[in-house]
Formats: C-alpha cells, structure tokens, sequence
C-alpha cells in the first residue's frame, strides 16, 4: 500500500504492532475483534446511539408516567363534543354499482350509518358530486355530507346546521380525506378530517368523530402544565414522546426478528448452493434471481394488502420472505470458495456426513463476511420498513406506532406543524445511521479486507 | 460470449413470464371483491355478476393469467382499467416520460457525481478528504429517502418558496419557448431528483471506493507507477478502467431500487407518473392496469440487468464463458 498509512484505521498486516496482538495468545478471537472495534471511532458513535435508542424503546412505560399519555390515550377522547357518536358502522349503497356501461364518474355516494350498531338510529350521509378516482372511493375527494336522523358526522370546516325535525345538514365539504374498502367494508372510525377505516374498530381509543385538531406543538406546552407533552401532541391527541417511545420498540423489533429469519433462511439455503452446486446450486440461484429481478416495493404493497389489518406478523413474513437474497449470495460464495480446501477435504475423508462438513467446518469459517453483511442489512430492513408504513402499508399506526407510520401521520399535518414528521425521520435515521457505523466497525474489525 | 449471453437472455424470458405470473396471482390473493357485496346487495345479483363477469374475477387466477397473457400476445391489448374503463396501454404511455425524466436525471447524476466523488476518495486514502465522504456516504445510505423528500419540500417550497412542492407546471407553459419550457420543467424537476439523488450518489461513491482501493493495490498499478508515470495517468488511464467493472453490477441492483424509489418519489410530490398508477392501481386491485404497470417495470429491471451482462462482458475480457 504506497498511500500514507498515519491514520490508525490499517490492515493487520501492515502493521507491526497488530500483528504482536494478533500472535499473542491472551487474546481470544473474539477480544481481539472486540480491541479493535472499539478503536473504531464511528463505530463506537453507533454503539452508543444504538444502546441510547434501546434504552428509549424501553423506557417507553416511564414516558407513560411522566407525560400521563398511555399510548393509546387521546387528548381529543376527553374532549368530546356532543355531535360525537362512539361507533360508526358505515355501509355502501350505491345506485349505480355494478353497471359497466355508466362509469363510476360523478355519482351521489350514500353512507348508511349505524352508530353503536343501533339500528333504531341508523341514518344516512351523502357525499354529492364527487369525482371518484379509484374502484374502492379511496382518496381526497371534495364533497358536502349531508346526516340524517340521530347520525351526526362531522368534518372539519364544516358547518352545522341543525333542523327543527332533528336531522342536522353539514353544509361545506372542504377537503376530506376518506377511505372505504370496497368488498370488505365494515367499519369507519371518523377523526377529524380524517376517516380513516380501521379493521379492529373496538379497541381504538379514541373512536370519535371530532371537531378539533389535537396537534399542540412543543412551544405551546406550559411548564409544569399537568399533562407533560415535552414534544407536544400529534393530530390524534396522542403524545408524540410516547408514541416515538413505542414505536421504537415496534421498529426495532420487527428489524431484529426480520434479520434473523432472514439469516437462517439464507445461511440455509446458501450453503445448499454453495456446498452440493450443480442441479441444486442452479434451482436456488434462480429463485434467487427471480426475487430480485421482482420489483419488490409493488410485492409488498400486493402481500400487505392481502395480509390485511397490518399486523407485525406479516410486515416481517414479507420482509423477511423477501430478504434473504444477499445473506444466500454470501454464503455461496464463501462456500464455494471453502468447499475445495484442504480442511474440507480431510473432514470428508474422516467420514463426515455433509450437514457436519457445512455447518461445523464450511460456515464457521464463512461466518466474518455473513455476520458484516447481516449488519447492513438491519439497516436495510428498517428503511424498508418505514417506507410500508409511510406508504400506509405496515403495522397499523393507529393501534401500534411505529416511526414510519407516525411519519405518514404526521404529513397529514406538515404544513402547520412539522414537528412530529420531523422527529419521526430523524430517529429512523439515527437508528440507520447507527447500524451502519457499527457495521462498518464490525467489517475493520473482523476482516479489514472485506468488500462488504 | 454470443452462446453465453443467449443463454442469458433465454433465462431472462423465463424469469420474465415468472415474474408476471407471480405478480398476477399475488394480485389475485385478495379474492373476490364481490362475494361480499352480493351479500349485502342480494337485490343487485345481476349487477354484480354482470361486473364479476367483465373484470375478470369470475376466473380463477390461472385462466385469468392465461386469458391476459394471450390477448397481449395475440392482439396487442393490455386491457382496460377497472374503474374508468380506458385502455391500460394509453394510460402508462402518458405516465412514463414524468417518470423517466425524473429517474434517469438521478441515475445520470448519479453517475456523473458519485464515481469521480468514489475516485478522489479513494486516491486520498485514510485522508480528512476520505474520512468527510465516508461518514457523509453512510449519512446518505442511512437518510430515509421519504423523510428527506419531506424536509427538502419543507425548507425550499414552504419555507423559503423557491421550488414548487408538487409538479406544477406554469399556465402558460404551452405558449412558451422550447428553452422556457425545459426551464420550468427544471424548476420542478430539482426537488424530485434531489431527493433520490443522495442515496444514489452515497452508495455508489462507497462501491466506487472500495472498488477503486482494491485495484490500486494491485501489482499492475504499481508496475505503472514504477515506470514513471504520472499519477493522473496511473489512476484514469489505467487502474479506473478495472475499478469501473465491479460498477456495472451496482448498477443492475440501483435500477430497481430506483424503481421503488419513484414510487415514494411521486407520491411524496404528488407526481402523476408510473409511481403513482401503480401505488393506486395496486391499492385498488385494478388488476388490468396494475398488471401493465408491475409488466412495465419488471421489463424495465431486466432489460438492466441484461444490458448488465453484456457491458460486464464487454468490459472484463478475462471472464470466461463455459
């Protein structure tokens, strides 16, 4: 190496020093990777900032405590309006559905509406004059709502005007964003502004239909105010500080249990291919390439929509299904590299049988490149992760935070207050960030000549 | 090479017809949308199988693959849209060039910023110089491109109104001159590109790097150098054309991801552009139109990574094809 070699961040064999630390016995393996990770300066920043955003995963009770928001208390809940009906069941009738010749273009669309699945109160909304843009009505849509008998719906900016015969007419739209599931709909949850369809309707908490905004931003909290929101309130009412709490925790979580899976089913099938090759090296390579040749955002957006209800199972079922590719490649290569040395050879010729020979003799010897790569790719699954949620397509964000899908929440409200979006992304990256450096520490420190 | 890389290209039409049957029968998955609503429509039975009858989802999903591949094949006929009834084909034609304008502008730039940025960073090795692009590589692999979409929209529409939030045209844009109009499709391309911009800039600076490290090393570059030539010369006439090679295969993986990103992208600036169509269409089940878009971009990632067989087979005359 011909360039100035001052800086400490060498290769083993360049440096005298190293190598005495290398050949010196009162060091394991791992002691020794350990010494010079901690030399690692960006490793060790990722270290600390990954310790601190477990800890904040933790703590997610004691932010509970302090704030006096439970993660699924609204502030909104407390301020219930008397419009406000606890439980909204909503079903389609709709005059020209089904009928191919009249395209779905501007039709009056009718809610029939069951509040606490009280027959006797049912009655009716009318959303007149919309431009629907998709089959399942699902998008922003101008539209004036009009409630019947006890029903009262109500959407922000919108007046209302109460008749002598009991019914109540909202008469401005504005903008409103509402979604219904065209086959499978069973249920909307009215927020303010926002309807937002939710599978499990009974145990969100704060099922009302409400005027207000809960947004209150961090310079509008009193000190010592009794409610501590320190990083204000979302749009919901919930507390952001606890809500990022938690949903470090479901981020994490899910990121850590995708990278396993993914890790067994690669090392599995990677040492397959790399270890019998032929007919069996040639099936698994082509499955291999056919996953990712597959655009896989659009996958993810199909397999979460057919998982449904976005439940943490099935982000990390597809995430994982998806993910083993570049674990597998590794192996491979490692394997096929392993797989003609000497040492392999003297474990066939004292008769071990090939799973010995694999994951006794072949992996541990393939492990520095797999567990480099392993690291990355932590960071990977957290970025893909958020990105589902922020698309709307993970965990549901109602019941379970998680950073991404507060991100989507919080865009709703961007322009006014862009706090919650902010705080959301910034831990995503730090966690990301901090994976990475740690990654690269482990690469300096287990095999400083890897192109991981 | 020509035997190799027909044998490529026979697998690639093989993954290609998987690809479409896997996205086919995952869109499928769902079921069918109208078993619920003829329960709760018993009076609208006609109707409904009337609509069943015209999307298709009478079929099972393997006669309703077949049913789409062949009137493809045979005719030419991508189907119609679900909701609105217009031809699946017209649709994605109208959509493309906003969404190629916007990708290839970052693969472009990419391109042009991160290689030389990968070069310089690995020629000042273990410099100050190499340390800045390393932590701000692993900055841009680590930013989540949606949460950096949302803060450049912040900071240059909202707060300081310099660059349109959204693709907005100017009203007047039909009536001016050739130069105004890339102009002003500039003014909203910057935002957009910017966005995927830095991921592309920070991975590909880091494989360039590595890359670069790794031939420079190499016995024939110090041979160059003893025989006295000039450093510019080591590096750009001789070390780089090798160091380029590893690059040919990033960029079959930054292709698709690509793809994924414009997804984000267009939903971030609110672009009507393929990201768009397929995020809605595959929302909708719009099965006809999500199928066209899913085909399109699956083309598209093939076509890269066979372009990337045959660059790398162009450019690396050591590999051997058995």
């Amino acid at each position: 190496m011909a360039t100035k070699n001052k800086k400490k961040k060498v290769t083993v064999i360049d440096n005298p020093n190293e190598q005495e630390v290398l050949s010196s016995s009162e060091y394991s393996y791992i002691g020794m990777v350990w010494s010079r990770f901690k030399r690692h300066k960006l490793a060790t920043i990722g270290l600390v900032l990954l310790v601190f955003m477990a800890l904040f995963a933790i703590l997610a009770p004691v932010f509970e405590l302090i704030t006096g928001y439970p993660v699924g208390h609204s502030s909104l809940a407390v301020k219930m309006s008397p419009f406000s009906t606890p439980g909204v069941v909503a079903k389609i009738t709709h005059p020209d559905f089904g009928n191919p010749e009249k395209p779905m273009g501007k039709v009056d669309f009718w809610f029939e509406i069951t509040p606490d699945n009280n027959p006797e109160k049912t009655g009716f909304a009318s959303v007149k004059e919309s431009t629907f843009k998709n089959p399942d009505y699902r998008g922003f849509y101008d539209f004036n709502m009009k409630a019947y008998g006890n029903t009262n719906v109500l959407l922000t900016n919108d007046q209302v005007v109460e008749k002598p015969d009991g019914s109540a007419e909202i008469v401005k739209g504005g903008y409103s964003e509402f979604f219904i599931e065209r086959a499978r709909n069973k249920r909307i949850v009215v927020y303010n502004q926002v309807v937002t369809y939710s599978p499990t309707f009974e145990s969100v908490d704060s099922r009302t239909i409400e005027v207000q905004n809960g947004y209150k931003g961090p310079r509008e909290v009193d000190i010592g105010e009794a409610p501590m929101n320190v990083f204000g309130t979302d749009g919901l009412g919930h507390d952001v500080l606890v809500r990022l709490s938690y949903g470090a925790r479901m981020t994490l979580m899910i990121a850590f249990v995708v990278v396993i899976l993914e890790t067994l089913m690669g090392i599995f099938l990677g040492a397959l291919a790399g270890f019998y090759g032929g007919f069996i090296d040639a099936l698994i390579m082509r499955i291999l390439e056919l996953m990712m040749t597959v655009p896989t955002l659009p996958i993810y957006m199909v397999l979460s929509r057919f998982m449904g209800g976005g439940s943490a199972i099935g982000i990390i079922i597809i995430l994982a299904a998806f993910g083993w590719t570049g674990v597998a490649r590794m192996t491979r290569g490692m394997f096929l590299s392993l797989r003609n040395q000497e040492f392999t050879e003297a474990a066939r010729a004292i008769g071990a049988s090939p799973m010995r020979i694999m994951f006794k003799h072949l992996l541990p010897n393939s492990l520095a490149p797999i567990i480099v790569g392993i690291t990355f790719s932590i960071g990977g699954v957290i970025l893909t992760e958020s990105t589902l949620s922020f698309l709307g397509l993970g965990v549901n964000k109602i019941l379970t935070p998680t950073w991404g899908g507060m991100l989507d929440e919080a865009n709703k409200y961007i322009l006014d207050q862009p706090w919650p979006a902010v705080f959301s992304g910034f831990l995503i990256f730090l966690t990301v960030l901090a994976v990475n450096f740690i990654g690269d520490g482990l690469r300096d420190a287990l095999d400083p000549r890897l192109k991981v | 090479m020509g035997n190799y890389l027909f044998r490529r290209f026979v697998i690639f039409i093989f993954l290609f017809i998987l690809v479409t049957v896997l996205c086919y029968f995952l869109l499928r998955l769902p079921g069918d949308p109208y078993k619920e609503l003829e329960l709760q429509q018993p009076n609208m039975k006609d109707e409904i199988a009337r609509m069943r009858e015209w999307s298709g989802f009478n079929d099972n999903w393997f006669v309703g693959y077949t049913k789409w591949a062949k009137k493809i094949i045979f005719d030419g006929d991508w189907g119609k849209s679900l909701y609105d009834k217009q031809p699946v084909w017209g649709k994605i034609i109208t959509k493309i060039p906003v969404t190629l304008k916007i990708q290839v502008s970052v693969l472009i730039l990419g391109l042009l910023l991160g290689i030389p940025l990968g070069i310089f960073s690995a020629r000042r090795h273990y410099s100050v110089a190499d340390y800045a692009i390393t932590v701000f590589s692993y900055i841009g692999i680590s930013v989540p491109n949606f949460w950096f979409g949302l803060l450049l929209m912040l900071l240059f529409s909202v707060n300081l109104g310099w660059l349109p939030a959204g693709w907005s045209l100017r009203p007047d844009y039909d009536s001016l001159s050739w130069i105004m109009k890339i102009l002003d499709q500039a003014r909203n391309l910057v935002l957009p590109v910017f966005m995927g911009l830095l991921g592309t800039i920070a991975s590909l600076s880091r494989y360039m790097r590595s890359s670069m490290l790794e031939v420079i090393r190499q016995d024939y570059v110090r041979t160059a150098r003893s025989k006295g030539l000039s450093e510019t010369k080591v590096i750009y006439k001789h070390a780089l054309r090798n160091g380029l090679i590893p690059i040919v295969t990033v960029m079959t993986l930054v292709i698709p991801s690509l793809i994924s990103g414009s997804v984000v992208v267009e939903r971030i600036f609110n672009i009507n552009g393929m990201g768009q169509l397929l995020f809605n269409s595959v929302q909708s089940s719009d099965i006809p139109l999500a199928m066209g878009t899913l085909v399109m971009f699956a083309f598209l990632t093939l076509i890269s990574l066979i372009l990337g067989d045959v660059v790398y087979a162009l450019v690396d005359p050591r590999i051997t094809y058995s």
